[in-house]
């Protein structure tokens, strides 16, 4: 037999078979080689390649990190996703060079440094001390296992003594923060005047041509955006609410069936006693507890007053000074023997002792609240608005699915869908990028307005849920793109903005004749002739320092150049609106260390530290940037 | 290759050339082993002293952290000195520099960095150790050598350097060059640039009438 095999074995069966067989083998693992897969690298650092599956996951943290921080504020559109992308693969190139360069030093994290980083996350804690239950939990809610946390949290904390060790070694010297003080705290006395832009104001009307001329110059500021005009279908259970049709029948039935909602339970009203003990008390405490309770028990039997033996003996700070009054409240608040005990005696009668996980109480029922069920009549109301919003929020998912079939089966028009519901169809106003008003103003219907299907092909828009309770379908009827105002529509602008100019070139000109006439050495006084001239307390750099001047000709007057023997710094600086002050710079008073506090000094100095230290390592990273060999693919940015 | 007639011919054979290179065969098997064995004991023994010295610098980042300022100095000495040849031991004699600055005592603080400098494990502390020593000298009144030192530099850190720089010329009185060098800074990038800002500000040339 076997003989048999061997000769068969010859023939082109076997052939076939070997090749067959070889077929996968010969294509094992090729499609490594061919570059496709999901092992797209996005970028090399000194080798080692960082991958899009890598950039994906940060950038969704990113991502996310950011919704949560901004909340309702977030708007998707809000972001470049391909500036963001860049930024995190930065981020990336930047935690791999620090992480290479702590390896290539040799730092360590060693095990007992690891296992103390661990338990002193107050995640991995309960009751403030580090529980093996909740770390496990915590890091598997991550998507790993502890080991592949230990490696990352060794690794971030080897990362962390590079940083460490640029900035707790950082320092400011005596003489640096003499400067810095000097210069920070300086004070610098001014005298100004304003040259007021209303001096120079004309009426004169500015002829047509020169409006046209700058008209035709400056095309691009008069432009207006693209714009639509909608026709479009609103939804709204409020609407649909108010159509709803109620008889008493149905009314009725639906009282019935949430009769619950419209009964009042019963509510008493108890004071007590509480002689508190924990549930985990030994016996001698538990004993003295009931004896002290019983003793209690005794007098208020004996015919003491129950409000004044609570306000003795009872150990519940809330209620002891109320005599032992709680108020009123209903089942579920307290605790289950408590309430068993104060829902089932009479007014008036004396209950006790009760064991609760507090302790030992007695209890008198004050006052009986006794369950009421409000009439249909009384109701009808409510239970008429209630009814019509629920029927209308039926309704609503019922209409909206229809709407959005009418309006997909017939995409040129919306009128059969309108017919159909016996919905009105509304016209809107010209409306930008920007949103309309009302149901308009939700950033999906400009989203869908502007869309291809909607905008070029002329289609029904899909339904739009602009909130909870609200939906709608669109088409856009009129279309007008981005195009130059026309002149007539701009022309009062355009006078407005060139009569404003000409009075501000006038205004500069004149208080540049005035700066001119000081420096030849006219008198302020002289040269401010009949112009309000004011004197300010001398002021510093920012406002919580010294007097308070306009911000304009703050940063102004601590660019001059010191005044020199007596002669004073001349300037001008525009002030807004096309007012104009001329300032005059008598004397500069620098700042100095003496006049400061410890405290206040310790404060600047730790601030300058903190910079620095910023500062270095960032120096220290470009550092190793430079010396890294770093590689960024186009794609890399490419979502 | 010669052609072997017989199986007894071949065993002959194998026997001969392992009597001849038998030996030669085991030690270089024998050495191999014992190479990568004293790499790896090697190795290991390296991380579990940075491993130490990790520990003890850990502990002095937090007794400075701590105002522990006694300490601190004591934990940094004895890190220099037992674990010198970790890239911990600069850490820790950059933050004695540190200590020694805010002591006022300018001849550790210059003598700890000029050892950082020499005992630096990369360029990037290099040059920290570098501007910092310089920084030092100058607040010490020692100009020139502050100057020596503040002319070259890495590109990365050229901004500090600047900066500096125009300390040390506004120093000498020359606001030229204190203004070269601080515009210099601003466009090489600085961590304090405001205060740079205001330095250039107020080397301003006086107003010309």
């Amino acid at each position: 037999m076997l003989q048999a095999i061997r000769d068969k074995a010859q023939g082109w069966i076997a052939w076939a078979i070997v090749t067959l067989i070889s077929i996968p083998f010969a294509l094992w693992g090729i499609q490594q080689y061919l570059g496709g897969g999901s092992e797209v690298v996005v970028a090399e650092v000194d080798g080692q390649e960082i991958t899009g599956q890598q950039l994906d996951r940060r950038y969704q943290q990113f991502r996310q990190n950011l919704r949560t921080r901004l909340g309702a504020a977030y708007r998707p559109e809000m972001f470049d996703e391909k500036q963001m992308r860049k930024q995190v693969l930065e981020d990336i190139i930047r935690a791999s060079l620090i992480a290479e360069e702590a390896q290539r030093l040799g730092l360590r994290a060693g095990d007992a440094m690891v296992r103390r980083a661990i338990m002193s996350v107050p995640a991995f804690q309960k009751d403030g001390r580090f529980d093996r239950e909740a770390y496990e939990r915590a890091v598997r809610l991550q998507g790993l296992v502890p080991a592949a946390f230990e490696q990352r949290l060794r690794q971030s904390l080897v990362a962390d003594q590079l940083s460490l060790a640029v900035s707790s070694s950082a320092f400011v010297t005596d003489t640096e923060l003499k400067d810095s003080v000097r210069l920070r705290r300086q004070l610098r006395k001014v005298r100004y005047f304003v040259v007021p832009a209303a001096e120079f104001k004309s009426e004169k009307t500015i002829p047509e041509a020169d409006l046209k001329a700058y008209y035709e110059k400056h095309q691009n500021r008069f432009m207006a955006p693209e714009q639509v005009k909608l026709d479009y279908i609103v939804l709204d259970v409020n609407k649909i609410a108010e159509s709803v049709k109620a008889d008493d029948a149905s009314l009725k039935a639906f009282y019935e069936e949430h009769i619950g909602d419209y009964r009042k339970p019963e509510e008493r009203r108890v004071r007590h006693i509480l002689i508190a003990v924990d549930q985990k008390a030994d016996k001698a405490a538990e004993e003295t507890a009931r004896k002290k309770i019983e003793r209690a028990m005794k007098r208020i039997q004996a015919g003491e007053d129950f409000a004044k033996v609570a306000k003795e003996v009872s150990e519940d700070p809330g209620s002891a000074s109320q005599g032992g009054d709680l108020g009123f409240f209903g089942h579920g608040i307290m605790d289950p023997a408590f309430e068993k005990a104060a829902f089932s005696h009479g007014k008036g009668e004396l209950v006790g002792p009760i064991r609760t996980q507090f302790g030992y109480h007695l209890i008198e029922v004050e006052d009986i609240k006794p369950a009421k069920t409000r009439t249909f009549a009384e109701v009808r109301k409510e239970v008429l608005a209630r009814y019509r919003k629920t029927e209308a929020e039926k309704r609503f998912y019922d209409y909206a699915e229809r709407l959005s079939d009418l309006a997909y089966e017939d995409p040129d028009s919306l009128e059969p869908a309108a017919d159909a519901l016996k919905l009105k169809i509304e016209h809107s106003d010209w409306i930008t990028r920007e949103g309309g008003k009302g149901a308009l103003a939700s950033p999906k219907v400009t989203a869908a307005a502007f869309s291809d299907d909607v905008l070029n092909e002329g289609h029904n828009s899909e339904v739009i849920e602009t909130g909870p309770e609200q939906a709608l379908v669109l088409r856009v009827v009129d279309h007008r793109a981005a195009n130059v105002k026309p002149f007539e529509e701009v022309k009062g602008q355009i006078e407005a903005q060139l009569r404003e100019q000409q009075t501000r070139e006038k205004a500069e000109a004149a208080a540049k004749a005035l700066l001119e006439r000081l420096q030849k050495g006219e008198g302020f006084k002289t040269v401010a002739a009949n112009r309000e001239i004011k004197t300010p307390a001398p002021i510093g750099r920012v406002e919580s320092k010294g007097a308070q001047v306009p911000q304009s000709l703050r940063n102004a007057v601590f660019r001059l150049p010191r005044p020199q023997k007596g002669k004073p710094s001349y300037a001008t600086v525009p002030l807004g609106k096309g007012d104009i002050a001329v300032v005059a710079l008598d004397s500069v008073e620098d700042g100095s260390p003496d006049k400061l506090s410890k405290e206040e000094l310790d404060q600047e100095r730790k601030a300058m530290m903190r910079a620095r230290a910023t500062a270095y390592f960032d120096h220290f990273v470009e550092e190793l940037r430079r010396k890294a060999k770093i590689e960024i693919k186009p794609l890399a940015s490419e979502p | 290759m010669e052609a072997y007639e017989t199986e007894e011919q071949q065993v002959e054979a194998l026997k001969k050339w392992w009597k001849e290179n038998g030996r030669s065969v085991i030690a270089g098997i024998v050495i191999g082993l014992g190479a990568v064995g004293a790499w790896q004991a090697w190795s290991s023994y390296r991380n579990s002293v940075n491993e130490q010295a990790a520990n003890a610098f850990a502990e002095i980042t937090v007794a400075v952290d701590n105002g522990n300022t006694a300490s601190a100095i004591k934990q940094t000495e004895a890190l220099m000195e037992t674990y010198g040849s970790t890239s911990y031991a600069a850490f820790a004699a950059l933050v004695r520099a540190r200590l020694a600055v805010e002591a006022n005592d300018s001849v550790t603080a210059q003598s700890r960095l000029e050892w950082a400098l020499d005992h630096a494990p990369d360029s990037g502390f290099e040059q920290i150790a570098r501007i910092r020593l310089a920084r030092v000298l100058f607040a010490k009144g020692d100009l020139d050598s502050a100057a020596a030192l503040a002319n070259k530099g890495s590109k990365s850190f050229a901004g500090e350097y600047a900066a500096l720089r125009g300390d040390i010329a506004s120093a000498r009185g020359d606001k030229k060059a204190a203004r070269a060098a601080y515009q210099e800074a601003l466009n090489e990038g600085v961590g304090d640039s405001a205060l740079v800002q205001m330095k250039l500000d107020d080397a301003a040339p006086p107003e010309k009438s």
